[in-house]
């Protein structure tokens, strides 16, 4: 299935094509790819319209919260008519019209240790988009579990960071990284937060995940960005030998789970 | 010797690791990351890892908004 491209899609996706990075073939690794978006707010609507838009397979879109009148200064996915819907179906329904080629689900329950398992198995990438540590120490744990690749996508004032986690077995994960995370978890309505930050670096997080699936760049990697100075830095990063959640490697091969 | 972190140039004594470092500056209990040179240390290499005149040190935190 999907192993070649129709007319219609030749025509759409040919200037990123013309990449002899991506070409007709990476062209059909991404149409061949599933991934899974937790969190469809600041991070989450551009990553999404961006993945949608270069032709991903499969996008699964998780969330559960519903759309205010205070997110519109950053989720530009919605519309001032979509208040109170929920943001994970609307995202699917206003992508829809954008990009019809992809296969969207929407996933409205809140992600818990019960369900995360399952959503995650099924895809090919993940990528945390969501406003807290609680689902971030979560997401990152199934996959390390499951051996998924991860780009975890975080801002808040004028600081954003952006982690590549391949998840393979000499990969660091989110605790390696954060081996203690902090108490009170700065979120956009508490520290504030400007639109286009959360764009640049969902933005970011599709492009990375784009240069992940056509095989470019699996490097663990990770990138903070001060908006004020507008500089980017770089970091390697490596396994915690002591990390909680993924130093016994037994976790990553069990396959229980 | 002096060395920068996040981009502020201080002096610190000889054979200082990058654990005194943080330690002096945050207390014992912290949530903070490190990197030196643009490579980060993780949590349990920090007592281990001296600091060499000129490092670069980033201290950073992990942020969750989105």
């Amino acid at each position: 299935m999907n192993s070649r491209l129709s007319q219609q899609e030749q025509l759409r996706y040919a200037p990123q094509m013309l990449l002899p990075e991506l070409g007709e073939s990476g062209q059909l690794r991404l149409k061949q790819a599933q991934v899974l978006i937790v969190g469809m707010g600041g991070l989450g609507c551009p990553a999404a319209m961006y993945l949608a838009a270069a032709g991903i397979g499969r996008l699964v879109m998780a969330d559960f919260d519903t759309i205010e009148r205070s997110n519109l200064h950053r989720q530009i996915l919605y519309q001032n008519q979509q208040i109170g819907s929920n943001k994970a179906q609307q995202a699917a329904i206003n992508l829809k019209a954008m990009a019809p080629d992809v296969r969207y689900q929407a996933v409205t329950e809140k992600i818990t240790e019960e369900n995360i398992m399952s959503l995650i198995k099924d895809v090919d990438l993940v990528l945390d988009c969501t406003d807290n540590l609680t689902t971030r120490l979560l997401i990152n744990q199934a996959c390390v579990r499951l051996q998924r690749p991860l780009i975890s996508g975080a801002a808040s004032g004028f600081q954003g960071q952006l982690l590549m986690l391949p998840m393979t077995f000499n990969s660091p994960c989110y605790q390696c990284i954060y081996h203690s995370t902090p108490e009170d978890q700065s979120s956009c309505l508490q520290d504030g937060v400007v639109g286009p930050l959360v764009g640049v670096i969902g933005s970011m997080q599709a492009l990375q995940g784009i240069k992940y699936l056509i095989q470019i760049s699996q490097e663990a990697k990770l990138h903070l960005f001060d908006a004020i100075h507008m500089q980017w830095q770089s970091l390697a990063i490596e396994i915690d030998p002591n990390c909680a959640i993924c130093a016994t490697k037994d976790l990553r091969n069990n396959h229980v789970y | 010797m002096f060395i920068k972190v996040n981009n502020n140039t201080i002096q610190i004594p000889p054979s200082c690791t990058l654990q005194i470092l943080i330690n002096q500056h945050y207390g014992p209990e912290t949530d903070i990351a490190a990197a030196i040179n643009d490579s980060v240390i993780p949590h349990s290499r920090w007592a281990s890892t001296a600091l060499n005149q000129d490092d670069h040190v980033t201290l950073f935190q992990a942020i969750a908004g989105g």
